[in-house]
């Protein structure tokens, strides 16, 4: 009887259970998946990938990828189970009752049609009767909710006239048009910036506050689940493993895989000791002066300029966190270094070195003194290429005289250093996984024992879990190795963990340098301290608390 | 602290599988398994063999005229008769192939080797280097090959290497796009920023990182090309601007027999060829398509 | 956007330029002198130098090469091609009177073409790897691999031997021009050439709708509620921006065919004067038609660009 105050929920998700069928046979996707939503509730689905999270969002809108079935379970929708519903009434359902906001806002809309028509379009698939000018006006009306400034001046506009975090905005708009129950967001802010990122999350929150509208949000980031949700269904491999409500489960998971996940999550400790200001007195093993990187588009239009006058130096056998959203320049930064981006001014000395200078085969031979890490671990090694190869590759281009066992011996060596098995030479990339292919990408970058590594951002296209294993195994060869690094990274937490110091950057120039913790944590330029307010805490209690000052700063 | 680090933190950074296996010897597998494909190959490996052996299978010189035996049907002495001046169409049609096989693979690999070069170096240096190429590709897409060589032939006379030369002058935008493309795209991969970053030398980024890149690609371009070159040269024969008579090709064959009463009346005379030409063209592009589809196979599936 | 195609149409003067001078410089390279072939047999000695001298110059091939040039380009301009060799007609006048039966031809076959091409690609797409898809794109690679010459023949002995139902050649039966009889006529040449170019076309038609339906809005418009239907239809205007540009660039290629189809069926369009000429070693006509085809490639050209600039808004909004 007490069961009567609690709010029916429009979503209850039974014992769902989903299959793909592949060429080498059926592959179990989703094993009994249970949870609910409840009105005005949002519900975080966390895992990682491979998790079925995502495909777990798609069973609920039937809108599943060829080949992939439904084999068990019910998907209750206000009593009536969608997994067994007709076509023609799932369609009914789909976006006027049950709303998705995708990830990639880059590709969800048409790119050819405007916005305001493709969101009037999802109002009139299920208004067929209304007249144009109400689903326009309805349109811009939805537009202006999600905060689009002169909603009815730029709805005319195409999808590659707005930036990312506007598209965004749109997406949710047509998701919002028909006044919905439920809305799945599955990762709606992965592709976009930190600051961009906290100004999404807060539409959705108002959203719900305001219209008692649930939202299923499904994330790898447990910053942003803490930041949103209420109550947290964490996944993985296809299961349910735990679900609790958010403070609970952020404050005593209880199963070991929540646990793992939470403990993955770089996280500044307080325990660590302030180490104090850097003494200048050190010879710097790379020292950036009044950097400028023009990029010429062509010979009409005016050059690019990505890195406008920056100045900074990494003193030897120290880590420099370079950090700034998409457009900052720092991965410019790192181009320049390595040649990959051409040096218009300003000067880059690695050791004693000056860059700038060199031509040719002398700036050829003088990368042989620093190593660089990418991001992506899917193309930065060559698929037709062993791991052996992979690794030699630098001993190839700079060791010419090394004979062919020394070099075996070499590559061994480095295959140990990162915590691979040395049997591993003759694989090639696709056989490994993404977290042990940036290992691989790691000890090809040490294996000319370089003074220097540039990281640009190597572990974001990561799993949290993986990337505090690589995280360690990078942090580990730095201090054994004593080499210095610049690494650059979006993630100011991955920043805070590794590095002495920190530059901020913001459109192709400094705003902030200092002391990494001191940065960090108490940021003295506007823009840094957005930086930092925006990127979500996995920790819901501080992030209720930061909702709370930002409104009183308001 | 490192002994941390041996166990992944995580069950899911488990690598999906670990046959040993290049990627190119896998497309190769998936080729083998393709029937259509092998059966091309076979077709084209018989088709092949038959011309290059035609000196010593052929029962007739394929010139050799023998008015008194002229238009015969196909016979136990003349398994596909004889023709207007009783020169037996077996033997031609061997010798026809020969002449068609040879324009076709020539033509083909001419115009892969020049496509490839003007695409990878278009592709690589990128700026005003592109621009000049991409434009000549893309008018040199729509140039009418047959017309064009029609003029040519017409102005200086139609003959066997002008044939090769002007199909593959003609021919090469396609593979050079190609390779354009797959040449930009590798370009931005990490694997060869990593290349060069780390100090390789331009023509080691060239041989191990770009050319096993383009490679497939071009070798689906040259299969589909020599099925276009052999077309090209029957359509040309065909209409006098190709391969002159008296020597045979498959082209010229169908041209000697445009009269109605041969057409309504002497089959072997037509048929053959135009069958031949057709199952040779159709296997160079089974062939194409099956090592399209081994390289890509998300792409069919 | 004129700013941006005002290099293209520099260009593709400048390439026209090149191509005139090519074609120039080839003919007085040429092997053989054609003067030879027009004098009557019957004369010899003097009188047929004589003969020679005349005709060298009524045709101006009697002046310095430069000269020659000059006038040959300034005849250009004002649409004088010179004089056939065989005829003695005026080029122009020759080209234009063969232009309407090609075109009639061209036309008719590539709108039949595209008419079967746009529906067959798209069911091809939407139902891939079904019989339906397998079906379409076998007959489409049948139709490029068996040489249109082949299949006419082929036509010709089935609907015009064997059946007698269809006219074998030409445009009109003779003593009659009415529209029934030219269509007769046409069923075989325009069906042909519209089958080779509808081959072709599918295949963009199938390989771009599968591609655009494999993009994240397909799925964005069915997780609004709307039908395959209209996810499809987001798609194929997706896919036909790109098949337009196609289609432009095309044209000069499907002219080929439709030579081929000429000569076969008679049809007495520019083809079979281009074939005619070849025989004769008429270089004036020669020339003429290969300026007429580069002039079409770059026309083609230069409308695949317009095109790609008016109807794709991210290019005719890009600043």
């Amino acid at each position: 009887m007490t069961k009567q105050t609690a709010p029916t929920p429009p979503l209850a998700v039974h014992d769902l259970t989903l299959d793909i069928s592949t060429p080498q046979g059926k592959v179990r996707i989703l094993e009994d998946v249970a949870f609910e939503v409840r009105p005005g509730e949002i519900v975080g689905i966390v895992g990682e990938s491979g998790s079925g999270k995502s495909m777990t969002a798609l069973s609920v809108l039937r809108i599943l990828p060829a080949g992939a079935r439904i084999v068990g379970g019910r998907i209750e929708f206000e009593g009536v189970d969608l997994a067994t519903l007709s076509s023609g009434r799932m369609r009914r359902i789909r976006g006027r009752r049950i709303a998705m906001v995708f990830q990639d806002h880059m590709t969800t809309l048409d790119p050819v049609i405007s916005i305001g028509a493709q969101i009037e379009e999802a109002y009139r698939i299920h208004h067929p009767r209304v007249p144009r000018a109400k689903a326009r006006e309805k349109m811009v009306e939805t537009l202006e909710l999600v905060g689009v400034p002169d909603a009815a001046d730029r709805s005319k506009q195409y999808p590659h006239q707005w930036s990312g975090g506007m598209r965004q905005r749109a997406v949710i708009a047509m998701a919002l048009i028909n006044d919905p129950d439920l809305i799945i967001a599955d990762e709606p802010t992965t592709a976009l910036d930190v600051t961009i990122q906290a100004e999404i999350l807060a539409v959705l929150r108002e959203l719900r506050d305001r219209r008692s509208l649930a939202i299923m949000l499904i994330t790898h980031d447990m910053g942003v689940i803490a930041d949103m949700a209420d109550r947290i269904v964490v996944m993985k491999e296809g299961k349910v493993v735990e679900m609790a409500e958010a403070h609970a489960l952020f404050s005593s998971p209880e199963h070991p895989y929540t646990r793992k996940l939470l403990d993955a999550v770089p996280q500044p400790s307080d325990a660590t000791p302030e180490r104090g200001r850097v003494e200048e007195a050190e010879p710097a093993a790379l020292q950036v002066s009044d950097l400028v990187v023009e990029y010429h588009r062509s010979w009409r239009r005016q050059g690019v300029r990505a890195v406008d006058g920056v100045s900074f130096s990494v003193p030897a056998g120290q880590v420099l966190g370079l950090v700034g959203e998409s457009g900052s320049g720092k991965s410019t930064i790192g181009k320049a270094i390595v040649g990959l981006a051409p040096i218009t001014a300003g000067s880059i000395r690695v050791g004693d070195v000056e860059l700038k200078a060199l031509r040719g085969g002398q700036a050829r031979a003088a990368r042989e003194r620093f190593g660089m890490v990418f991001q992506d671990p899917a193309s930065s090694l060559n698929p037709r290429m062993t791991i052996g190869e992979c690794i030699a590759e630098p001993l190839v281009a700079h060791r010419r005289t090394m004979s062919r066992t020394a070099r075996h011996a070499r590559v061994v060596e480095l295959l140990e250093q990162v915590q691979l098995p040395a049997a591993w030479t003759t694989r090639f990339p696709h056989e490994l996984s993404g977290g042990q292919r940036q290992r691989v990408g790691i000890a090809r970058a040490l294996a000319l024992d370089p003074e220097l590594l540039i990281a640009d951002e190597p572990t974001s296209a990561l799993d949290v879990s993986v990337q505090a294993a690589v995280l360690e195994v990078f942090q580990d060869l730095q201090q054994r190795l004593g080499f210095s690094c610049l690494f650059i990274s979006h993630d100011l937490a991955v920043v805070e963990l590794l590095s002495e110091n920190v530059v901020v950057l913001q459109q192709g120039q400094i705003v902030e340098e200092g002391n990494a913790r001191s940065v960090l944590n108490d940021p003295q330029t506007e823009y840094a301290r957005r930086l930092v307010d925006a990127a979500p805490f996995p920790d819901p209690a501080r992030q209720r608390a930061r909702h709370v000052t930002r409104i009183t700063n308001v | 602290m490192t002994d941390h680090g041996h166990s992944p933190a995580s069950t899911v950074d488990v690598a999906p599988t670990s046959q040993e296996s290049s990627p190119d010897k896998l497309a190769w597998r998936r080729f083998l398994k393709n029937p259509v494909a092998v059966i091309g190959v076979l077709a084209l490996l018989i088709t092949v063999l038959a011309s290059v052996l035609a000196p010593v299978i052929s029962p007739y010189p394929p010139n050799a005229i023998d008015l008194g035996n002229v238009r015969q049907p196909p016979s136990a002495d003349h398994l596909l008769g004889t023709d207007s001046t009783g020169r037996d169409v077996f033997s031609r049609l061997l010798a026809g192939g020969q002449i068609s096989l040879m324009v076709g693979f020539l033509a083909a690999l001419m115009a892969v080797a020049i496509g490839t070069l003007a695409g990878v170096v278009a592709g690589w240096f990128g700026g005003i280097v592109d621009g000049i190429i991409s434009r000549i590709i893309d008018i040199m897409l729509s140039v009418p090959a047959v017309l064009v060589i029609i003029v040519l032939a017409g102005v200086i006379g139609p003959s066997v290497p002008m044939l090769v030369v002007v199909i593959a002058g003609l021919a090469w935008p396609t593979p050079a796009r190609i390779a354009r493309g797959v040449v930009l795209s590798l370009r931005e991969e990490e694997f060869v920023q990593a290349a060069r970053a780390l100090g390789s030398r331009t023509g080691f980024i060239i041989f191990r990182h770009l050319v096993p890149g383009v490679l497939p690609p071009i070798v689906v371009s040259a299969t589909l090309l020599v099925a276009e070159a052999v077309l090209l040269e029957s359509s040309l024969s065909f209409l006098g601007a190709g391969v002159q008579p008296p020597e045979s090709s498959w082209g010229n064959m169908l041209n000697e027999a445009q009269s109605l009463t041969v057409l309504s009346s002497m089959p072997w005379l037509w048929v053959p060829a135009g069958l031949m030409i057709a199952v040779t063209v159709l296997s160079a592009m089974a062939v194409g398509d099956g090592v399209r589809d081994a390289i890509d196979p998300r792409k069919n599936n | 956007m004129l700013r941006s195609l005002l290099p293209r149409l520099l260009s593709s003067v400048a390439v026209f330029l090149l191509i005139a001078i090519g074609l120039f410089t080839l003919v007085r390279l040429a092997p053989g002198d054609p003067i030879d072939m027009m004098v009557p047999p019957e004369l010899a000695g003097a009188p047929r130098d004589a003969y020679i001298a005349s005709v060298r110059e009524r045709f101006g091939l009697d002046q310095p090469i430069v000269v020659q040039f000059w006038r040959w380009l300034g005849g250009l301009m004002t649409g004088d091609l010179g004089f056939s060799y065989t005829t003695g007609r005026p080029v122009g006048e020759l080209l234009a009177g063969r232009l309407g039966p090609t075109a009639l031809l061209m036309g008719s076959a590539l709108f039949i073409g595209l008419v079967i091409a746009v529906p067959a690609g798209v069911i091809a797409a939407v139902r891939r790897n079904t019989i339906a898809d397998y079906t379409i794109s076998s007959v489409s690679v049948l139709a490029i691999a068996v040489p249109s010459f082949f299949l006419g023949m082929l036509a010709i002995y089935t609907f015009a031997v064997k059946l007698q139902v269809l006219p074998s050649s030409g445009m009109h039966s003779t003593g009659r021009d009415d529209l029934g009889d030219l269509l007769l006529h046409m069923i075989m040449p325009v069906g042909l050439l519209a089958l080779a170019n509808a081959a072709n076309f599918i295949r963009y038609v199938r390989s771009g709708v599968l591609e655009e339906l494999e993009k994240d809005y397909v799925r964005t418009i069915i997780a609004k509620g709307g039908t395959r239907t209209r996810a499809l239809r987001h798609a194929l205007r997706n896919s036909l921006m790109s098949l337009i540009t196609v289609l432009a660039m095309t044209i000069p290629i499907a002219l080929s065919g439709a030579v081929v189809l000429e000569q076969i069926f008679s049809w007495p369009g520019m083809g079979q004067l281009a074939i005619d000429a070849l025989g004769n070693r008429d270089y004036p006509v020669l020339i003429g038609f290969g300026l007429y085809i580069a002039v079409l490639v770059l026309i083609c050209n230069l409308i695949a660009d317009l095109s790609y600039t008016i109807i794709d808004p991210r290019v005719r909004t890009a600043r």
